[in-house]
C-alpha cells in the first residue's frame, strides 16, 4: 500500500471524528455566547471540570448516565459562576474567564489529591462503558460498508449527538424567536430592551448553554477512549473550539467545517507519526488549522473593507 | 496668559488630584476585599479537610519573607510576570489587547537561546546584549504581524494573537523536536547557551538573578516611554481616540504596528531572561502560562505600569507562598490554586465602572 494510502483511509476519518467532537462541542457553545457578544475564554475550564466529574461520578456510581449528568452539571455550575460574576456583578469577561480556567485547574487537582491521593491522574479500576456504536465485524471487509465500519465503529453517542446539535443549534438560532432574540442581544441590545426583553437574561442563557456543551465535550474527552482523568487533560481544546467558532464566523455550520479542519489536522498529525515513510513533522501539520484560520480571517476582513470602499 | 485660564488650570489640577486619590482608594479597596474573601474561603477549606489553618496561613503568607532563599524565590517568580505584564500594558495603551504574550515570549526565548549557543565567542556582556536584541526582534516581529493585520484590515488582535500563540509554540516545538534538539537532553530542549551569558544570581542560593533587574528596568522604561515621551503620548492618543489622533497628524497605523512591536519585544526579552537565568537553554515546557499570568497581573493592576508591577509581585507572593505551604504543612498546594482562581474570578467584580470603561470597548469589538 502506498504511504498516502496508509494515511488517507477510513481510519483517518474515524480519528477525525474522535478529535473533532470535543472541539465541535466547544465551538457550538462558543457560537451561542459569541452571538450574545461574549468572548468565552472560560470554555477550557468548564470542559476540564466536566472531564473530571465524568470520571469521578462514573467511578463512584458505575453509571454512564450519571457520569454524563455529573459532567454537564459540573460544567454548568462553572458557567453559572462565570455568568454571575460577569453579567450580574459586572466583572471583566476576560479576567473572570481566565479565573474560571485557573479555578478549574485548582479544583480538579485539589480533588484528585484529596479523593484519590494522586496529583497527576486518576484511572478507576472499573468504569462503565460509555454507549458507543457497535457495527457487525463482517462489515469491515465489505465494499462500501467497510468505510462506514472503520469510520463509525466504536464512536461514542456523544459524537453523533454533537452532529445533531449542529442542526439543532442552527434551527434554534435562525428559525426560532429565542434565537432571534439571542442574535439581537449581540448586535443591538438596545433594540432587545426596547422590545421588552432583558438582554442580561438572554446572555446568561447563552453562557448556560455553553456550559452544557462544555459538559458533553469534557465527558467525551475523558470517556471516549481511556476512561481516566489526567491533570490539565483538556490541553487547550476549549481554546481550539473558540478558534474554530471564530473561523466558522460564529455559525453552527461554519463551526462544524472549522472543527473538521482542526480534527483532520489532529488526526493526520497523530497518524503520520506511525507511518515511517512520511517525513512531515506532526508539529507543523498541527499549525495548519491556525494558519488557515488566520489567513481566512484576514481575507474576510480585506474583502469586507474593499466592499465598503467600493 | 489670562487670569481666568490660571484659575481653570488650578481647578483642573485640584479635580485631577482628587480623582487620583479616589482612584488610589478604589484600587486598594477592591483587591483588599477580594483577598479577604479568598483567605476566609481558604480557612473554611483547610478546616474542612481537617488541617490547621493557622499553621497553613503562617507558611502561606509569611513563608516567603522568612529567609533570603524564599524571598529570592518570590522575586524569581515575579520576574517573568513583570515582563509579560508590561507587554500587555503597552499594547493596551495603544488600543490593542495583546493576549499573545505567551507566544511572543516562546519565540524570544527560543531565538535568544539560538543566539546564545551560536555566538559563543562573544564576551559575556556583549553576548547577553545580543541574546536580548535577538529575542526582542523575534517577539516584536511576531506581535507586529498581529498589529499590521489590525492596522490594515481591522483583523481583531485578540483573535489573531490567541491563534498566533499556538502557532509560535508549535513552531518552537518543531525546532526542538528536530534541527535544534539536544539529543542528550531528556526533554525537548536545545543545547546550553554559552556560560558567559548565564545571568548571575543576586540572592544565592535562591533562583532570583540579574534578570529581575532587567525586568525592573523594563518596567521603568515602559512608564517613561508611555508617559514621558512624545511617542508615548502619540500612542496613548491613538489608543484612546483614533480619529482625533489622526487629525492631530499621528500616523495611526504606523503607531499601532510600532506599539505591538515594542509590546512583543518586551515579552520576547522576558523569554530570554528565563533562558539566561533559569534553564540556560530553551526548554519547550519552560512556561507554566506566564503569558496569561502576566495578562492577569496587568488587568488587576489596571493596565498601569506601577499597578502592574505591584500585582506581579503580589501574584508571585501567592504562588511562592503556596509552594512553601505545601512543603511545611500537610495542606496541599492545589488549595492555593483554587483560591487563586477565586481571586481572579471575583477580582474585577464591581470594579466595572473604571476597568469596565477601559475594557468595554474591547469586549464589544471582540
Amino acid at each position: 500500500m502506498s504511504s498516502l494510502g496508509q494515511l488517507v483511509n477510513a481510519d483517518l476519518l474515524g480519528a477525525l471524528l474522535l478529535y473533532m467532537t470535543p472541539i465541535l462541542l466547544a465551538a457550538i457553545g462558543c457560537v451561542f455566547t459569541q452571538q450574545a457578544n461574549i468572548l468565552n475564554i472560560a470554555m477550557e475550564g468548564m470542559m476540564l471540570t466536566a472531564a473530571f466529574f465524568s470520571i469521578a461520578v462514573g467511578a463512584a456510581t458505575q453509571s454512564v448516565s450519571l457520569a454524563i449528568l455529573g459532567a454537564i452539571l459540573s460544567a454548568m455550575a462553572m458557567s453559572a459562576l462565570f455568568a454571575y460574576v460577569v453579567l450580574v456583578l459586572g466583572a471583566d469577561v476576560f479576567v473572570a474567564g481566565i479565573g474560571i480556567n485557573l479555578l478549574a485547574d485548582g479544583l480538579t487537582v485539589f480533588l484528585l489529591e484529596r479523593l484519590y491521593n494522586n496529583e497527576g491522574s486518576y484511572t478507576p479500576s472499573t468504569f462503565p462503558q460509555i454507549w458507543s456504536l457497535n457495527l457487525p465485524p463482517d462489515w469491515s471487509n465489505q465494499p462500501g460498508l467497510g468505510i462506514l465500519y472503520h469510520m463509525l465503529n466504536g464512536q461514542t453517542f456523544i459524537v453523533f449527538l454533537a452532529l445533531v446539535l449542529v442542526v439543532v443549534s442552527h434551527v434554534v438560532l435562525y428559525r426560532t424567536k429565542i434565537g432571534l432574540h439571542i442574535r439581537a442581544t449581540g448586535e443591538n441590545p438596545e433594540a432587545v430592551e426596547a422590545a421588552g426583553l432583558n438582554p442580561t437574561t438572554l446572555k446568561i442563557l447563552t453562557v448556560m448553554i455553553s456550559g452544557a456543551c462544555a459538559g458533553l465535550g469534557g465527558a467525551q474527552i475523558a470517556m471516549a477512549t481511556l476512561n481516566e482523568f489526567i491533570r490539565e487533560m483538556t490541553n487547550g481544546v476549549g481554546f481550539i473550539g473558540l478558534s474554530a467558532e471564530i473561523f466558522g464566523n460564529a455559525t453552527p455550520v461554519g463551526s462544524l467545517i472549522a472543527s473538521a479542519v482542526f480534527g483532520l489536522a489532529n488526526a493526520v498529525a497523530d497518524r503520520i507519526q506511525v507511518i515511517p515513510s512520511f517525513n512531515i513533522s506532526p508539529d507543523l501539520v498541527l499549525t495548519i488549522p491556525y494558519v488557515v484560520t488566520l489567513v481566512a480571517l484576514a481575507f474576510a476582513m480585506m474583502r469586507r473593507r474593499r466592499n465598503r470602499i467600493a | 496668559m489670562s487670569e481666568g485660564s490660571v484659575i481653570d488650570q488650578d481647578e483642573a489640577l485640584r479635580t485631577r488630584a482628587a480623582a487620583g486619590l479616589r482612584s488610589v482608594a478604589d484600587a486598594l479597596v477592591q483587591p483588599a476585599l477580594t483577598l479577604a474573601f479568598a483567605l476566609i474561603l481558604g480557612i473554611v477549606l483547610i478546616v474542612a479537610i481537617g488541617e490547621n489553618p493557622v499553621a497553613a496561613y503562617h507558611a502561606f503568607l509569611f513563608g516567603s519573607f522568612d529567609n533570603a532563599l524564599d524571598f529570592g524565590n518570590l522575586l524569581a517568580k515575579a520576574t517573568p510576570l513583570i515582563t509579560t505584564g508590561m507587554c500587555v500594558v503597552i499594547a493596551f495603551r495603544g488600543g490593542a489587547f495583546n493576549i499573545g504574550g505567551e507566544g511572543q515570549m516562546y519565540l524570544g526565548a527560543f531565538w535568544g537561546a539560538v543566539a546564545g549557543f551560536t555566538f559563543v565567542s562573544l564576551p559575556g556582556p556583549l553576548l547577553i546584549l545580543a541574546i536580548i536584541v535577538v529575542a526582542a526582534v523575534a517577539g516584536g516581529i511576531w506581535a507586529a504581524i498581529a498589529g499590521a493585520l489590525k492596522a490594515f484590515w481591522e483583523v481583531d488582535e485578540v483573535v489573531s494573537t490567541l491563534l498566533m500563540n499556538y502557532i509560535a509554540m508549535l513552531v518552537t516545538q518543531y525546532f526542538v523536536d528536530n534541527q535544534f534538539r539536544d539529543p542528550t537532553a531528556g526533554a525537548p530542549a536545545t543545547t546550553y547557551i554559552a556560560s558567559q551569558a548565564w545571568l548571575p544570581g543576586i540572592l544565592p542560593p535562591s533562583a532570583v538573578t540579574v534578570g529581575l533587574l532587567i525586568a525592573l528596568v523594563i518596567a521603568i522604561a515602559t512608564w517613561f516611554l508611555m508617559f514621558r515621551t512624545v511617542w508615548g503620548a502619540n500612542v496613548r492618543s491613538a489608543g484612546t481616540n483614533r480619529r482625533f489622533a489622526q487629525a492631530m497628524g499621528v500616523n495611526v497605523r504606523r503607531t499601532l504596528i510600532e506599539t505591538m512591536f515594542i509590546s512583543g519585544a518586551i515579552a520576547g526579552i522576558g523569554g530570554a531572561i528565563e533562558v539566561m537565568g533559569v534553564e540556560h537553554r530553551f526548554y519547550q515546557g519552560f512556561s507554566p502560562g506566564f503569558g496569561f499570568l502576566g495578562l492577569t497581573a496587568a488587568l488587576l493592576g489596571r493596565l498601569n505600569p506601577w499597578g502592574t508591577l505591584g500585582m506581579a509581585f503580589l501574584y508571585a507572593a501567592l504562588l511562592n507562598g503556596a509552594a512553601i505551604m505545601q512543603i511545611q504543612t500537610p495542606v496541599p498546594n492545589p488549595l492555593v490554586n483554587i483560591l487563586e482562581g477565586i481571586i481572579v474570578v471575583i477580582m474585577t467584580a464591581q470594579a466595572r465602572p473604571r476597568l469596565g470603561r477601559l475594557i468595554g470597548r474591547r469586549a464589544s469589538a471582540a
